[in-house]
């Protein structure tokens, strides 16, 4: 009894402890899957923000900071709701995992394979307005192809499909990403570009390009412009993780078992060899006829040796200073 | 001899016959019924997994990043009476420390479940599941220091460890420190005999820690809410085990 005594007053002194550190300022989120447990990432918006990315109408700006956002992978797509009462462990188990976890700042699972990639832009549409944003749109971007040799960053970071600083990125769901640019004016900035993208796989990624613009006394123009990204040719040996490959049936890939060699090998006689044919010996070059040796030149003239030079006069050395 | 006489002397006799062949079949029941529990105990034990004499531990470390290598995934579906087309395997290999890898098998166990999402109730089919991974090079000590039963001071260390470490985004390390403060209420170790060099079973996690030859692995056994039958699902893998690794070279 004094033990669990002991225990007891302990988890309250240590709840004490946690509860009294400043609360996290935002939201842990689990992506879980029926039968393969639950992944746990660390949002990289605030309680506030996922409550707009998610339209939570406060929902997820009030709730309790001990609580986790669980998407959860259906048929039909991601479904999110709040889980209060479960810890990580227990949550990871109900799903059919092992109960180990441990936090990331990303999602390991969701990540594109690298190698050849083709991407290709679609044909704008949207309402009609004052601005005929679609033609202009259309004029320089529709039907663009591009393709290319592609490392992806691991973790897969949306950055890296629009490097620009004045993009704001934020993730939606799990495999969904959104980045926002207006131009430092906040949300009643004039002109907004949206991009928002999709993992569909480790070898396509989907997105769509949103031109906004907004004037006063007028309905805000929009035209939007499809982006894929497809994966041509991966690069071997990178593990597949989307769908969690079965390390086994690629082991039986490279297993190739020799062919028995049972068939007893026929007794085959040699071949005789093809008698040689007789080829005369060709006769030697005759005798190469004697040239008498041409006589020497005349003898060369005697040349006299050059007179040596006239001797030096003897100057004094100068004395030294 | 009358008849009398003659009864007389043949009924001790007949006693005497009668008490010693039930004695020798008594004797006898009970040297088969000793075998038989013998048999039944030896043949799959439930509470043993034994190290073959010709086991290498270096095996685990060398195939710590293969974990496939180290199991063959035939026995497990016998081992848990499942068609080996219905198992699911995901190799957990997140992490880029290999003490942190685990190899997962999950398949459909018929049941199913319900949860509330936003509103509306949801069924879910429910899954069971067994893990393997986590090899790690300790030793004894170490092993043994990692699986003693959690004091307030313990936990309050490995809190502040968390929370001051600088390497960690601190709203990740106030989630862990949660976490930890939360399991610290219900985790519990049992030391279990004769299973590798030594074992310990952790609660409510259900998972099998085992110590061979400087190498440590864990199990995870999700399959029951009985934990005597996790617990025995994990040990038979455990066994499993020692006699695959022997036929995998380093």
């Amino acid at each position: 009894m004094k033990i669990y005594l002991r225990i007891y007053i302990g988890t309250l002194l240590l709840m004490a402890m946690v509860t009294g550190l400043q609360a996290q300022q935002k939201p842990l989120i689990a992506s879980c899957e029926t039968g393969q447990g639950c992944v746990f990432q660390l949002s990289d918006a605030t309680y506030e923000e996922v409550d707009i990315v998610l339209d939570g109408n406060g929902k997820y700006a009030n709730m309790s900071k001990d609580d986790m956002i669980v998407f959860l992978d259906s048929k039909t797509g991601w479904d999110s709701y709040i889980e209060s009462k479960m810890s990580r462990s227990e949550l990871d188990r109900f799903y059919g995992g092992d109960g180990y976890t441990m936090i990331y700042v990303f999602n390991p699972k969701l990540q594109p394979l690298d190698g050849q990639w083709k991407v290709q832009l679609g044909s704008a549409s949207g309402n009609d307005c004052f601005v005929d944003i679609n033609s202009i749109m259309n004029k320089g971007l529709a039907g663009l192809t591009e393709g290319g040799t592609v490392d992806f960053p691991e973790p897969f970071d949306a950055k890296f499909l629009m490097d620009n600083p004045n993009v704001k990125w934020g993730m939606i769901k799990p495999d969904q990403y959104r980045g926002l640019l207006d131009f430092s004016a906040g949300a009643s900035s004039p002109m907004k570009l949206i991009f928002d993208v999709t993992i569909t796989n480790e070898k396509r990624i989907d997105g769509t390009f949103t031109v906004k613009i907004s004037v006063p006394t007028k309905e805000p123009c929009v035209s939007q412009i499809p982006i894929t990204y497809i994966c041509v040719k991966a690069n071997p040996s990178q593990r597949n993780r989307y769908k969690g490959i079965d390390p086994f049936e690629e082991k039986k890939k490279f297993t190739i078992d020799r062919l028995p060699d049972d068939r007893p090998k026929a007794k085959v006689d040699r071949l005789p060899d093809d008698p040689k044919p007789h080829v005369d010996r060709l006769p030697d070059d005759p005798p190469k006829p004697k040239v008498d040796r041409l006589p020497d030149d005349k003898p060369k003239g005697k040349v006299d040796l050059l007179p040596d030079d006239p001797p030096k006069p003897k100057v004094e050395r100068l004395p030294d200073n | 001899m009358s008849s009398n006489n003659q009864l007389q002397t043949l009924l001790p006799m007949a006693n005497l016959f009668f008490d010693s062949l039930s004695t020798y079949i008594m004797r006898k029941f009970l040297i088969v019924s000793a075998c038989f529990c013998c048999i039944a105990c030896s043949g799959g034990s439930n509470n043993s997994a034994k190290i073959p004499s010709d086991f290498d531990s270096k095996t685990l470390q060398a195939n710590e990043e293969h974990l496939e290598q180290l199991v063959d995934k035939s026995r497990i579906a016998d081992l848990l009476d499942v068609a080996e087309d219905e198992l699911q395997v995901i190799y957990e290999d997140y992490s880029q420390n290999p003490a942190m890898h685990m190899l997962l098998f999950s398949w459909e166990n018929g049941r199913s479940k319900s949860i509330e999402v936003n509103g509306k109730e949801v069924q879910l089919p429910e899954f069971s599941s067994i893990g393997f991974g986590r090899i790690e090079q300790l030793t004894l000590t170490e092993f043994e220091k990692k699986y003693q039963p959690k004091t307030a001071e313990s936990v309050k260390a490995e809190i502040k460890a968390v929370t001051t470490d600088e390497a960690i985004n601190s709203d990740a390390a106030i989630w862990e420190a949660k976490e930890i403060a939360r399991n610290a209420k219900s985790q519990t170790f049992e030391k279990l005999a004769n299973i590798g060099e030594q074992a310990y079973w952790e609660t409510p996690i259900n998972v099998l820690h085992v110590w061979v030859g400087g190498q440590a692995f864990s199990i995870s056994s999700n399959l029951d809410p009985n934990t005597e039958q996790n617990k025995n699902k994990a040990i038979q893998l455990a066994e499993l085990i020692f006699q695959h690794s022997n036929s995998v070279s380093l």
